[in-house]
């Protein structure tokens, strides 16, 4: 059974489509990169997928349910650009609200979450940072951030838009190692991506995508090839790829 | 006579201590529902909360006086036309922002402009009518603490109290999803479910003070505190804190002065106190004021120096 089942999924911005007919299967323990140029659909696909955006038709089961009835399984996190980082609070207490899902309405978080929390900053590498305010991060820290956050949520299947934008070397290792070791433990990861260089060292599947269409999906070895790149991206593609 | 003495003496008279307390009140519920709108960058709709709230005063006046038959000058009447009225045109701004391409700042113009101008045009229709307790009602463009019962102090305290519990329970859910609304949405803590609670509690908090300090200060009241708190506040919850502090204080020492000069309106009074005290939290807070931004600069110079 896939754990992320995508069929004829649909959506338009204004009287643009965004999405069309797009169709994905995901299997479990799976790293899956989504790639394409901007304005491709893979942030809308992510979107859609966890109903943060209408959608036009389509269907999206998780683990063949529907999102609401297994939503502690599933984690989205969002760029880390899509947030207000002069917010008045902390590295763990934006950590901690990783936590409040699991909580649900109403109860507040617990001895266990905060042993959950203290886990996740120590798997990040930020476990120093925790009491500094969000706004003095530099990019790599703001990342490594949403990552522990999402670790504390701890869901099976990981639904990441860009966690590797604007971060630093290290950083870029850290949470590649991160994701790594997710797969080892059997969690499943869809990640949009951009840097094709690392894609072959990090992904098992790659889901190309290109104005809204999925043009092509599969194990990197078979489709990761320089057809499919260039039908992707066109010719820059070809040229950063030769380049690495 | 001490000015310690002086303050005990204008405790003792009731009218004077019904103002205190409810311009505290107040205060210090505007500025800890203002914490929450500043950091949604939402202050803006506290002003079409108090522009707005002058047609459901003249609307809640009408009904009363002329179908109802009772006083409609009592905050607990005012507060809930003026709530319902301004929910209305809270909700009619959000409609505005979704379903056409104007951004929200032009919606809540249009809200402001035409609920502001309908209360006026009620108001000046009140003004010549034949209704019993007409007189006065025009005042609520700027409020008068002095005209405030027993009766609305009780008001006051209790939907007071009730935002309070709102905040205080909710807060968690309040916080995720003013900071991530999209993690909050994602975890299923649905805006569906929020924003109508958020919508009632920030219309209703608001309006209590309506009668005290008047419609158009309202956004001071909702604004300052809150932008001062944030420069001293190192997480959500102390900024609510302090923000709600700083509210009721100001709300208190405004009033006081007010009573002391004599013949000034409170409103305008507590804005000035309020925004004495922005004033100082912009200039002098440890962490993001202009002196602690100078000094640190100042610092690294001299460093620079004596290395070279």
């Amino acid at each position: 059974m896939a754990v992320l089942s995508i069929r004829d999924l649909t959506v338009a911005y204004q009287q643009q489509l965004a999405l069309a007919d797009a169709c994905l299967d995901v299997e479990e323990g799976r790293i899956v990169a989504l790639l394409g140029p901007n304005g491709a659909g893979k942030s809308t696909l992510l979107k859609a997928s966890v109903g943060l955006l209408s959608t036009i038709r389509g269907e999206v089961t998780f683990f063949g349910r529907k999102l609401r009835e297994v939503r502690q399984r599933v984690g989205y996190m969002s760029q880390a650009a899509e947030v207000d980082w002069d917010f008045p609070t902390t590295v763990r207490d934006v950590v901690m609200m990783g936590r409040y899902g699991r909580r649900g309405w109403l109860r507040r978080p617990g001895a266990a979450d905060r042993q959950a929390v203290a886990e996740a900053l120590d798997a990040v590498g930020i476990s120093d940072l925790a009491g500094r305010q969000i706004s003095q991060l530099s990019g790599g820290q703001k990342q490594r951030t949403f990552m522990a956050r999402i670790l504390a949520q701890d869901p099976e299947l990981f639904l990441l838009d860009e966690p590797l934008a604007g971060v630093d070397v290290a950083s870029q290792d850290a949470i590649m190692a991160i994701l790594k070791g997710l797969r080892a433990e059997g969690k499943t990861i869809v990640l949009v991506h951009h840097d094709l260089s690392s894609v072959p060292d990090l992904a098992d599947d790659v889901v190309l995508l290109r104005e809204g269409r999925v043009v092509a999906s599969g194990p990197v070895a078979e489709t990761f090839t320089e057809d499919t790149v260039m039908q992707c991206y066109g010719f820059q593609g070809l040229k950063s790829r030769a380049a690495a | 006579m001490t000015p310690i003495e002086s303050l005990l003496e204008l405790f003792g008279n009731f009218t004077f201590r019904t103002m205190i307390l409810s311009t505290g009140i107040i205060g210090a519920v505007s500025g800890l529902l203002g914490s929450l709108l500043y950091l949604r960058r939402q202050t803006m709709i506290s002003d079409v909360i108090g522009h707005s709230a002058i047609g459901g005063v003249a609307l809640g006046f009408i009904t009363c006086t002329a179908l109802l038959g009772i006083d409609g000058r009592s905050v607990l009447t005012l507060t809930i036309s003026a709530a319902i009225t301004t929910a209305v045109a809270v909700l009619l701004t959000n409609v505005i922002t979704r379903f056409s391409r104007l951004g929200s700042d032009a919606a809540m113009a249009v809200t402001l402009a035409v609920f502001f101008g309908g209360g006026l045009v009620l108001l000046r229709w009140i003004g010549h009518s034949k209704l019993p307790n007409r007189a006065g009602i025009e005042k609520y463009v700027f409020g008068n603490a002095a005209t405030l019962t027993g009766e609305d102090l009780t008001t006051i305290a209790i939907i007071g109290v009730l935002a309070v519990a709102v905040v205080v329970v909710l807060f968690k859910e309040l916080m995720l999803s003013a900071f991530d609304p999209v993690l909050a949405a994602t975890m299923g803590f649905s805006p569906r479910i929020l924003q109508p609670i958020l919508l009632v509690t920030v219309t209703t908090g608001i309006v209590i003070g309506i009668k005290a300090v008047g419609l158009i200060l309202m956004i001071g009241f909702v604004m300052l505190p809150a932008a001062a708190a944030r420069q001293w506040a190192r997480r959500l919850h102390t900024m609510t804190l302090f923000s709600a502090v700083i509210g009721g204080l100001s709300g208190m020492v405004g009033s006081i002065l007010a009573v002391h000069l004599g013949r000034v309106p409170t409103g305008p009074i507590i804005i000035v106190v309020l925004f004495a005290a922005f004033l100082v939290s912009l200039l002098a807070s440890p962490q993001r004021s202009v002196l602690s931004t100078w000094l640190a600069r100042r610092r690294h110079r001299l460093a620079g120096e004596v290395a070279a």
